[in-house]
């Protein structure tokens, strides 16, 4: 059964954000600009991780989190990948928007650690790409080719994850109006942009057990759906990370 | 007090260090423990989710192994309070009338354990230096609560009705193995989302076993952090102490067993056959092999607890650990049952029941020689019996 490799210490889930920080995330969204709502979502997954990866007070390296923000070029955020537990030491950094859009650039500097990565996560979750976005690229190209190429990387546990938050209300025929009982996206139909249909082929279904980690949290996302989270409510931006740290920690009992 | 209620000794075992694998004798017989951190807690110096802790007179003990629920607010703080209370309650009550009765009555107890125990959790002072992350994922966790799961039990030898009362919720196995080493048919194994909150009570249905304790011969309850698929047997427990050694456990692991009459089954020694061995790899029912146990009718059944009361406590309040036992065997020795279920004082007639006095001998000698009984044990026994046949 794919998916089920628990996050642990000695088997850590590998997670890339891939935040776009182009100069349209400083546009308004629930009352405050779009990168301070990407900014305190980070923060919040941040909390849930550790959160999850504690025990008393020692936070045990379950996670580990590569981090980079995007708009004509791209900026490690963290100097590299650093544990959960480095991470709770360190904070989550505040974002500022900046100008272009290349997102095929960040899904190459994506590839390039998971090619760098790949041989040392044969016991470990399959990692996940965490991808963030306000609109289409207006730079460097089609990111589509890349992520399918990543989406085909595989460990044991089984391929790269992709996820895509889509903060827009471009992307639907009719908004979500409720993230705790929305049960996401299955198939092109409710979509209402060409570039939502991309971001729909550029993300994996959700896995089962990823499925069961959201439904504690309150969710109700169907296993099989996309892991594409489009809207324009901090709710959705916060539905969107929570699932990025829905990493199982536990044995999965099928 | 009664006198068989009277403390003899009381262990707390330390969370904030590892206990290797220890026998202690007693008058009920051998009781072995250990506690080990995991190797998170271990390389960062924090303690144990685990904790241990047990009781026991001239023929009653008492026991509880709990499992703090690491993502739970300080789950060793629900697992000591657990712990302490259940021993205490257990230590009080008189033989429940049957399972249903004792799981209620546990829970009762449990639940009432709470007005204590929440505030303790409310009023938890966690450290100054920890990163404002931490600080807000710990104080998500406490407004969730502190959990942990749980085996524990009475045996009580005494008088002529001796009885074991065995209680659990989550998924720490318990296992009882008969005179024939059978597992005894106990019930259902629990299942993780059982927990004790220690500020909303009992989470799922404790699950309860009472019965004689004339055939149980032995008793353990130990947390999934020993990585077993079945009863442990002498072999995993010294395989385990040498493995721990080098490197630690995944998850804290602790277990409490209580070894009451002499059977190699219940040491799962593997030169005994394939039949013979402990097949069952968790403690599910099994209809096709049910173990006779004799009818309930004890005559004080009320499944009341009696407090203990406070002025009269043993001399030991708590423990350090103590090495190991010297030898090839993690067993030093071993008290039998006697035929009424009452432990068997040194010196007593003993005897293997069903054996002729030379096969007794040659059981002995083979013991002896396999390292499955103390050679001083066994010089004991075969001199009595030499000198029994000999006045033959």
């Amino acid at each position: 059964m794919p998916y089920t490799v628990p996050a642990t210490s000695k088997t850590p889930a590998l997670i890339i954000y891939l935040l776009d920080v182009s100069g349209s995330m400083g546009e308004d969204l629930g009352g405050k600009p779009k990168i301070e709502v990407i900014s305190d979502a980070l923060h919040q997954v941040a909390v849930r991780m550790v959160q999850r990866s504690t025990k008393g007070t020692t936070v045990a390296p379950r996670y580990r989190v590569a981090m980079y923000a995007y708009s004509s070029q791209v900026m490690d955020l963290l100097g590299g990948i650093k544990t959960v537990s480095e991470l709770a030491q360190m904070g989550v950094p505040r974002l500022q928007p900046m100008d272009a859009t290349d997102t095929a650039a960040a899904f190459r500097e994506a590839e390039r650690l998971l090619k760098a990565e790949l041989a040392n996560l044969q016991n470990c979750p399959a990692p996940l790409i965490c991808h963030m976005t306000d609109g289409e690229y207006n730079s460097g190209g089609d990111p589509e080719p890349i992520a399918r190429s990543i989406m085909q990387m595989s460990v044991p546990d089984g391929n790269v994850l992709i996820e895509n938050i889509f903060v827009t209300d471009k992307a639907l025929v009719q908004p979500i109006t409720d993230a705790k009982k929305w049960e996401g996206i299955t198939d092109e139909s409710p979509l209402a942009s060409p570039y939502a249909e991309t971001l729909f082929r550029m993300s994996s279904p959700i896995p089962a057990t990823y499925a069961s980690v959201m439904a504690e949290m309150g969710y109700r996302l169907a296993p099989g759906a996309r892991m594409l989270f489009p809207g324009n409510t901090p709710e959705i931006v916060e539905l969107g990370f929570a699932m990025s740290g829905a990493t199982p920690v536990t044995p999965v009992t099928p | 007090m009664a006198k068989d209620l009277t403390i003899l000794g009381h262990f707390q075992i330390r969370q904030d260090t590892e206990t290797p694998l220890t026998a202690l004798s007693t008058p009920l017989g051998t009781l072995l423990y250990l506690y080990a951190r995991s190797g998170d807690s271990v390389s960062s110096a924090t303690i144990g989710q685990d904790y241990l802790t047990f009781r026991f007179g001239e023929s009653n003990l008492v026991f509880a192994v709990c499992d703090g629920v690491g993502q739970s607010f300080m789950g060793n703080l629900a697992a000591c309070m657990l712990g302490d209370g259940l021993v205490e309650w257990l230590w009080g009550i008189r033989r429940p009338a049957d399972a249903g009765n004792f799981s209620k009555a546990v829970t009762e107890a449990l639940n009432a354990l709470t007005s204590t125990s929440a505030r303790r959790v409310a009023e938890y002072k966690l450290p100054d230096n920890l990163p404002p992350i931490l600080v807000q994922a710990l104080e998500l966790q406490r407004r969730y609560g502190s959990e942990s799961m749980f085996v524990a039990g009475r045996l009580s030898l005494g008088g002529k009705d001796p009885w074991v009362a065995l209680c659990w919720l989550g998924d720490s196995p318990v296992a009882a193995i008969d005179m024939d080493g059978r597992l005894v048919d106990l019930g259902p194994r629990g299942h993780t989302s059982e927990r004790w909150n220690a500020t909303t009570g009992v989470k799922g249905t404790v699950h309860a076993w009472v019965g004689s304790a004339e055939k149980v011969a032995r008793v353990a309850g130990y947390t999934d952090g020993l990585g077993l698929t079945h009863v442990p047997t002498d072999p995993d427990l010294a395989r385990l102490m040498e493995e721990w050694k080098t490197s630690p456990p995944a998850d804290d692991a602790s277990l409490f067993d209580v070894r009451l009459a002499p059977s190699p089954q219940t040491r799962g020694l593997p030169e005994i056959s394939e039949a013979d061995l402990l097949k069952h790899p968790v403690f599910q029912a099994d209809p096709t092999r049910p173990i006779p146990l004799p009818a309930e009718t004890p005559a004080t059944a009320t499944g009341t607890p009696i407090p203990a009361a406070d002025g009269e406590r043993g001399p030991v309040a708590g423990v350090s650990p103590i090495p190991p036992p010297t030898g090839g065997s993690v067993v030093e020795g071993w008290r039998p049952l006697s035929p009424q279920g009452r432990p068997q004082a040194e010196g007593e007639e003993g005897g293997l029941p069903g054996l002729s006095t030379q096969q007794q001998i040659r059981v002995w000698q083979q013991a002896a020689l396999l390292g499955l009984t103390s050679a001083a044990l066994a010089m004991m026994m075969l001199e009595r019996l030499i000198k029994e046949q000999e006045s033959k």
